[in-house]
């Protein structure tokens, strides 16, 4: 962006409408993490030097000098549905609504956001939009959505194979991704996500399995 | 490189948790000790030193708030307000992290703006539109202006009410009706004993009392006729006929002498910092002489100044018009009014507790710096509306074509500067964009209303600019952050006792 360029560039581009509903989902989170952890401080809690290991947000120690997380400890157990920073699902939505907007140029793979994979939850929005574009009415919806896209055989650019080949590897890797982070996951909500994303994982397989036997 | 979030996510929660007391509609926090301390606060560095930080950046980011309010005396809240935004803008502007390259480039503009662009800017946009609004519509005292717009932001709306025309009243009677910047900066100068705090009565028994106020009680209080001669003792009264000899003390002030003095010049009122012994007492209840002891020093001090004190082998003799006792509810306090400065007053300030007390005075014993920003409005004229109206004009010419400056930086500044009277209006945000409305016809020469409310000085705000900008350059340049074990020795860590 702007200020990664030179002094002389001062080429500032507006936020896309996406970019904006993950910077606007991201700043409603962040002023909820703050805005307890004010009130926590005023209670008595101390601020430490330190982050927390699963979302680098500041740790807070009580009286009994327990470290306390607010964003994991208390913001994860209500997760927000349409958080496209958080939840697949909204994510997967936002994929949608930008092949949506660059359908007219269909056939041109859509272009990410940023070059380099997001350091959040949903990867799937990233590799989404690095995906091929998928047609409408493959696109179903799920109990929660595959974070990979369905390959589509009426895509004219690519060839059957090779797209069911890759698409299929995409989805094992988001797979074994999901396992691991289910073996280390030490909170309930997470948990049960993760078991919903491999629960999609597999779903797809099976969808791409049938796609190339028939 | 650390990147942005910490900061940013450190501001906000300091932010947050001072937000609620921001404002002449703010609230006050109520904090309690295990020892059952209780104290009910709105004062911005007071709920920040009361909190327990130990992360490096909110400590930092304390350290700048505490040496801003030493300077311009008020602003904390707006201080953090407008960091806030800052950093926020930064960050959706660039993302969370970037490389420290970026950071150090981005914090050198920063301040380069600070230094050479904000006058400019301030100047262009803001002081030439300032004299338009401010001051031909302005009706009423500017002094009483800059009065209300400070009380109403520091105590809120319901005690200003009370405590603004005291306040007012109280520069009245000091200026004698000249208007002007000296009687403001003999008053700053010596704020901290031109006024009394009075705990455990209501704010509306505040008042100003003739003459000085020392602060204790007579120990021996007698009517004394229009003019009254003052003898202050250094030191505490030895009965031996010349001191050092025959007697234990190292200090003291020989009794002949006194009894000298006082029959000499018909001393009849007798003022000591120390405490004499029980038989000066015995002697002054018997001779119809006023006696108090253990008083303030520099009280002292100043009421010899006022009273233009002559030395005498006992102490200093002054001259007093009268001498009187107060009483404040089941507190009783001595006064003298010198007779050579008939328009010294004292500033009574009552309050239930210690909290709301600290709120009507600064904690700031340095009060001259403060006094040069009110000076220097008074003196030049630059003084605006309260609510909002300079932020307004700021962000309006930052982004117009008449300034030319780095335009990231504008940008960025224009529009972090209107989350102050954001914050302001935030339970009525139709009535921000009103102002603004107003605002803008009024710089555009359309027709003006006349102003009525509080006023604030242009200097005090670029003051506050001037430190946020400096504060986010510094957070932006915090590369490592490295654990230390050892105790750090710092110049504050007595104030943290508190």
């Amino acid at each position: 962006m702007a200020l990664n360029a030179d002094d002389e560039d001062f080429e500032w581009e507006p936020p896309s409408d996406a970019e904006m509903k993950v910077i606007q989902a991201r700043r409603e989170r962040q002023d909820k993490i703050s805005k307890l952890m004010g009130d926590y401080l005023l209670k008595g809690y101390k601020m430490l030097g330190e982050c927390c290991e699963v979302c680098q947000t500041i740790l807070l120690q009580d009286k009994q000098k327990k470290n306390y997380c607010v964003s994991c400890q208390e913001l994860d157990s209500d997760v927000d549905k349409d958080n496209p920073a958080l939840n697949a699902q909204a994510a997967l939505s936002q994929v949608r609504e930008r092949q949506l907007a660059s359908q007219p140029a269909a056939g041109d793979p859509p272009l990410s956001i940023t070059g380099q994979p997001r350091p959040e939850h949903c990867e799937g929005a990233a590799s989404g939009l690095r995906g091929p574009l998928p047609p409408q009415a493959a696109v179903g919806p799920a109990a929660v959505a595959p974070p990979a896209p369905v390959p589509a055989p009426q895509c004219p650019a690519a060839a059957p194979h090779p797209a069911l080949l890759s698409a299929e590897e995409a989805v094992l890797h988001k797979l074994r991704w999901a396992t691991q982070e289910l073996q280390q996951s030490a909170s309930v909500e997470a948990s049960v996500q993760l078991c919903g994303l491999i629960r999609g994982c597999a779903d797809s397989l099976r969808s791409l399995k049938e796609l190339q036997g028939s | 490189p650390v990147g942005m979030q910490p900061p940013l996510l450190v501001v906000s929660a300091l932010l947050a948790a001072v937000l609620r007391c921001f404002g002449p509609r703010g609230g006050s926090v109520f904090f309690t000790r295990d020892t059952g301390d209780v104290l009910v606060t709105r004062h911005g560095q007071k709920i920040l030193r009361s909190l327990q930080l130990e992360h490096p950046a909110a400590r930092l980011i304390v350290d700048c708030v505490h040496t801003h309010c030493q300077i311009a005396a008020d602003g904390s809240k707006s201080f953090l307000l407008l960091l806030s935004a800052l950093l926020s803008e930064m960050v959706s502007c660039c993302g969370a992290s970037w490389d420290s390259a970026t950071a150090r480039r981005l914090a050198q503009r920063l301040l380069q703006f600070c230094w050479t662009g904000l006058d400019d800017v301030i100047a262009r946009g803001v002081t030439q539109r300032a004299s338009l609004l401010a001051i031909c519509g302005y009706h009423g005292d500017v002094v009483e202006g800059l009065v209300r717009g400070y009380m109403a932001g520091r105590v809120g709306d319901g005690p200003a009410k009370v405590l603004s025309p005291l306040v007012c009243r109280f520069y009245q009677k000091w200026s004698g009706g000249v208007r002007g910047a000296e009687p403001v900066a003999v008053i700053h100068t010596h704020f901290s004993l031109l006024h009394t705090a009075v705990s455990g009565l209501p704010i509306g028994c505040s008042g100003v009392a003739e003459g000085l106020v020392l602060e204790r009680d007579w120990s021996a209080f007698f009517e004394h006729g229009p003019r009254v001669e003052v003898l202050v003792l250094a030191a505490s009264v030895c009965p031996a006929a010349e001191p050092g000899r025959g007697c234990v003390c190292d200090r003291c002030v020989a009794w002949p002498q006194v009894c000298v003095c006082a029959q000499q010049l018909g001393a009849c009122v007798l003022l000591s910092a120390a405490k004499q012994p029980d038989w000066v007492l015995q002697w002054a209840r018997r001779n119809r002489v006023c006696l108090a002891e253990c008083l303030d020093p520099e009280r002292l001090d100043l009421l010899c100044l006022l009273g233009q004190s002559r030395p005498t082998p006992a102490g200093r003799v002054a001259t007093a018009t009268s001498v009187r006792r107060l009483v404040l509810g089941g507190r009783r306090l001595a006064a003298v009014v010198p007779a050579h400065a008939p328009r010294a007053h004292t500033l009574l300030l009552c309050g239930p507790g210690p909290g709301p007390l600290d709120q009507s005075v600064s904690e700031d014993q340095s009060q001259s710096p403060a006094a040069d920003c009110w000076a220097e409005a008074l003196g030049s004229g630059c003084l605006l509306p309260v609510g909002g109206a300079f932020e307004l004009l700021l962000h309006d010419f930052l982004l117009s074509s008449d300034w030319t400056g780095d335009p990231q930086v504008s940008r960025l500044l224009a529009r972090a500067v209107l989350s102050v009277p954001g914050a302001l209006h935030s339970h009525k945000p139709r009535h921000f964009l009103q102002l603004h409305a107003h605002f803008l016809r009024q710089g555009s020469g359309g027709p003006s209303r006349p102003w009525s409310g509080g006023l604030e000085s242009v200097a005090a705000k670029r003051q506050l600019l001037s430190a946020v900008l400096q504060c986010a350059a510094k957070l932006l340049t915090v590369e490592t952050v490295l654990r230390v074990h050892a105790p750090l020795r710092t110049s504050r860590s007595d104030e943290e006792e508190d």
